[in-house]
């Protein structure tokens, strides 16, 4: 299997992610070292070699793999926080090169300002938007800047009701919510600036089960009334795969001649679930216990997490450099 | 003995009563031992209560007017009586201005703990400066900015701005890089993160950072004062009441400004507490 996810042919205008030949590379810290000699020695590691990656628009995708496989350097590539050592990212087909307001972002935690409130949480955006550095600095004198405030805060009102929340929870502050309200939140704060791509880091990992059924329904829900462009990111396979209308598996490799040293991370699967598992999407919460959704799990699952379909992929690699 | 666990719910009056306990019991004690010593010789250095109101009506209440009284002494009258007073006013505005200046210790800790140029230029000097003892730089001070008001001031904020500085940066520090990732996706700008992102949400900690230094503050002033001044109240103790040994003034001043600056204390943090609700739930 090779790392290309690239269909070339398509059309460009429906593409807004797409990394290409993305290299990342981590250089550890230099540490000394005796060997017969003083000296410095600095590892370094290879997450991605010639990644490649295209996602269009209206796409759920979910990224899915173990821990320490590159799923949140995948999320931080495509986000802008952090920069491939070779090779683009475009979103939109414009290169990234920082953290705008094309992509929204929702964080398992820290998505919400403990000093806001619900509602001013949610206008924080348009507010941003709107209002110039300089204007926050005199805001109480600014006229404008109030208006403008009054303004993002009517509209932050109204979309509440929106993702489930009454009006009084406008009022309250991010520590009164519980855990599934606090997500819901998170959502409508980044739907409300119309993204490009919503990037999603393991949004519901730290919710119940049942409020994790929920979150993912209303998600979805959400995606819809948007026309979102959705990049999932999760560790749960189930959670991927009735969520994503596209499942990106990641794994970690290991060189043939050293198995136990892992030296990077690569897709190992892109499937299109929506196709594999009849085309109905989004699909009922029932598909999880059909043979096509078990099917299904068990091959991304062979994909992702076997090692020895694993060693295979490297062996393969590793006879043929240029697959990689 | 429900009361002893560590999850203990007690009810007000109850932390009223070990609220005021230890405060009754030092008052207790004071009021006993300064009787055991009133028909002693050592009976000055601890005066009895009786003699600290007679104290507190000197230094608080208008001196009586005579029936024949110069205008000299009229003069000296008018300016010894209220004393307290004048000296808290004196002393509390060089507070006031060294709190002024070490405000802006917060800005820069903010720009210390959000951008790592800043982090680098200004961490290290900081650190160096909090570890110098300002008590030991007074005569420096006062050798090289005079014994006017600019080295009183000097002093206070020597020893308190470093600290602000560096407990505002390690709570910016504190706050986690998403949030700053988070702000750029809904629009903020670079320059915007760190007093919309970082200031909003560390200010209520510093505030109680700049509260619990309040007693450094007032060691400082006095510390300054005591070298050279016309009024206030580590002038009025060191310089007034040490040479004649009027423990009873002393010990009047040191409970005056012990209750101003309990008051200013519980006023800032009931301040924060009121004005700052969401800091419960962090």
């Amino acid at each position: 299997m090779n790392n290309d996810t690239e269909n070339t042919g398509d059309d460009e205008r429906d593409v807004v992610v797409r990394l290409r030949h993305v290299e990342v590379t981590y250089r550890s810290k230099p540490k000394l070292k005796f060997d017969g000699g003083f000296g410095f020695q600095r590892k370094s590691v290879t997450v991605f070699q010639g990644l490649n990656l295209t996602i269009r628009k209206g796409e759920f995708t979910t990224i899915v793999g173990p821990s320490g496989c590159g799923k949140s350097t995948l999320f931080r590539l495509i986000l802008g926080s952090q920069f491939p050592t070779a090779g683009e990212v475009f979103v939109n087909n414009e290169p990234v090169e920082n953290v705008t307001p094309k992509t929204g972002i929702v964080y398992q935690r820290y998505s919400l300002f403990p000093h806001l409130t619900v509602a001013n949480n949610i206008a924080l955006g348009p507010l941003l938007q709107h209002t110039g550095p300089l204007e926050s600095l005199v805001r109480s004198i600014g006229p404008r800047y109030r208006r403008v405030f009054r303004e993002a805060r009517e509209e932050a009102f109204g979309l509440l009701k929106h993702v489930g929340l009454q009006e009084d929870d406008g009022n309250k502050f991010p520590h009164e919510l519980s855990g599934g309200m606090q997500q819901r939140v998170a959502i409508a704060q980044a739907t409300i600036m119309k993204p490009e791509v919503l990037l999603m880091d393991e949004p519901f990992g730290a919710l119940d089960h049942s409020t994790r059924e929920d979150m993912q329904l209303f998600i979805l829900e959400q995606a819809e009334l948007n026309d979102l462009t959705v990049i999932f990111v999760t560790h749960d396979l189930d959670e991927a795969l009735f969520l994503g209308s596209r499942v990106v598996g990641l794994s970690q490799y290991w060189q043939a001649d050293a198995p136990e040293q892992q030296i990077g991370a690569r897709i190992v699967t892109d499937r299109d679930v929506t196709s594999a598992l009849g085309g109905s999407y989004p699909r009922p919460t029932t598909v999880i216990d059909s043979p096509e959704f078990r099917t299904l799990r068990r091959k991304v699952h062979e994909d992702v997490l076997d090692p020895d379909h694993l060693q295979r992929v490297a062996e393969f690699d590793h006879d043929h450099p240029d697959k990689g | 003995m429900k009361f002893l666990r560590t999850d203990a719910k007690i009810p007000w009056a109850g932390k009223l009563a070990l609220t005021l306990l230890p405060v009754l019991i030092l008052c207790f004690a004071y009021v006993k031992r300064s009787s055991e010593l009133a028909d002693t010789d050592r009976a000055k250095l601890m005066p009895t209560t009786e003699k600290l109101v007679e104290a507190a009506k000197k230094v608080a209440l208008p001196l009586p007017t005579p029936e024949r009284e110069s205008d000299r002494r009229k003069e000296l009258r008018l300016e010894r009586q209220f004393v307290i007073f004048k000296d808290t006013v004196a002393s509390f505005k060089r507070m006031g201005w060294a709190l002024a200046v070490i405000l802006l210790a917060v800005p820069l800790g903010v720009m210390m703990g959000s951008y790592p140029w800043a982090e680098s230029l200004g961490k290290t000097i900081m650190v160096i400066l909090s570890m110098i003892p300002a008590l030991a730089l007074l005569s420096i001070l006062f050798i090289t900015l005079g014994t006017g008001e600019v080295a009183k001031v000097g002093l206070i904020v020597l020893g308190v701005f470093p600290l602000v500085c560096l407990d505002t940066y390690l709570r910016a520090r504190a706050i986690p890089r998403e949030q700053f990732f988070k702000a750029q996706s809904l629009g903020a700008c670079e320059t915007e993160l760190p007093w919309r992102v970082v200031f909003p949400q560390i200010w209520p900690n510093v505030l109680n950072t700049i509260r619990l230094n309040f007693g450094i503050m007032a060691v400082l002033m006095i510390a300054g004062e005591s070298i050279s001044a016309e009024a206030g109240i580590g002038y009025r103790i060191f310089i007034k009441f040490y040479r004649t040994t009027a423990m009873d003034s002393t010990i009047v001043y040191v409970i005056w400004l012990t209750l101003l600056m309990f008051l200013l204390d519980l006023a800032v943090s009931l301040w924060i507490k009121h004005r700052y609700k969401w800091l419960a739930g962090t």
